[in-house]
């Protein structure tokens, strides 16, 4: 990874984590346009068909700090299965126009 | 919008796998030809930042609350819907798998409105305008255009399910996800000028496509 890629994911990361630590205090509690397009239509709510082991971005029993720590460890997952995935995807044979 | 589960019969969750999983080979043979050293730190990125940014509910009106998808933005930066298919694919499947976000049944929905209809309909927008309103307005709109047709596409998937009757479907997402929308819009242009201000060399508008099949008139973009 050159210098450059690796301040883009080290921008990318802080920016992610500052999200994580900024969204349990200012997101909406609110519905979102989905569940509230149910409400309008009546559907009862459903129960999810497994658990999660963090269900609603939380931790249990850890309020806000859980709520921080479960989407840092979701940003951390994300960034290493997507880089896992995009190196296995990657392009084999460079073409005859990079250099 | 994130479809949990029990809201689309299983018969009809089978369908959508199967058109998530033709994509995703799609998205493949995509990322084969495409995906160099260089764009492997902005896919992770994107992906985490996707990941991050649908933490952040933001309220609009009528008591809802809405958050970016993000598909308009990967199609755009690499304009390619292959590439918003497989970045929501992974962010999607952790939310499902870890955070109980979105049903692992609806998975196959949810990607393929998110990712597939999300970006297509931003790349497709894209292309048709940034020659005659500029690159930033055209990516505005597509963005916009993304997330609303996006949410009338789960409108009639909730009717074809018999989860919602199609008129209060049609309106009530519409409606909502009209404001949603500019949310939408305003992220993807912020991100899209920081990313041309700092690393100009990871947007495909401003690359010599490899593929050549991608944007003819992508080296007019740059100049503009």
């Amino acid at each position: 990874m050159s210098t450059n890629d690796k301040y883009l994911v080290i921008a990318g990361v802080i920016i992610c984590l500052l999200i994580a630590v900024m969204s349990p205090f200012i997101a909406s509690p609110d519905p979102d346009g989905l569940e509230k397009s149910a409400e309008d239509a009546g559907v009862p709510e459903v129960e999810a068909s497994y658990e999660s082991p963090f269900p609603d971005y939380t931790i249990e029993g850890l309020d806000k700090i859980g709520e921080i720590a479960a989407l840092a460890i979701g940003i951390i997952i994300t960034l290493i299965i997507a880089y896992i995935v995009a190196i296995a995807l990657r392009r084999r044979n460079p073409p005859e126009a990079s250099k | 919008m994130h479809i949990p589960d029990g809201f689309i019969p299983l018969w009809q969750c089978a369908i959508y796998y199967v058109i998530m999983i033709v994509a995703l080979y799609f998205s493949l043979k995509w990322a084969r030809k495409n995906l160099d050293e260089k764009l492997i730190p902005l896919i992770a990125v994107l992906s985490a930042g996707i990941f991050a940014i649908m933490s952040m509910n933001m309220p609009i009106p009528f008591g809802t609350s809405g958050h970016m998808l993000g598909g308009a933005l990967v199609a755009i930066v690499f304009l390619a819907p292959e590439a918003a298919v497989l970045v929501l694919f992974i962010v999607l499947l952790i939310q499902a798998l870890f955070f109980g976000d979105g049903g692992l049944t609806a998975l196959g929905a949810n990607v393929v409105n998110m990712g597939l209809v999300g970006g297509a309909v931003a790349y497709f927008s894209f292309k048709g305008l940034y020659k005659a309103i500029g690159k930033y307005p055209a990516a505005a709109i597509a963005a916009w255009l993304s997330l609303f047709i996006a949410a009338e596409v789960v409108a009639v998937e909730m009717w074809l399910a018999g989860t919602f009757p199609l008129d209060v479907g049609l309106a009530s997402m519409g409606i909502y996800h009209a404001f949603i929308g500019v949310i939408e819009a305003i992220l993807t242009v912020v991100v899209l000028i920081a990313l041309d201000k700092l690393r100009p060399d990871l947007l495909a508008w401003n690359r010599k496509t490899s593929g050549g099949q991608k944007l003819e008139g992508s080296e007019e973009v740059a100049a503009k």
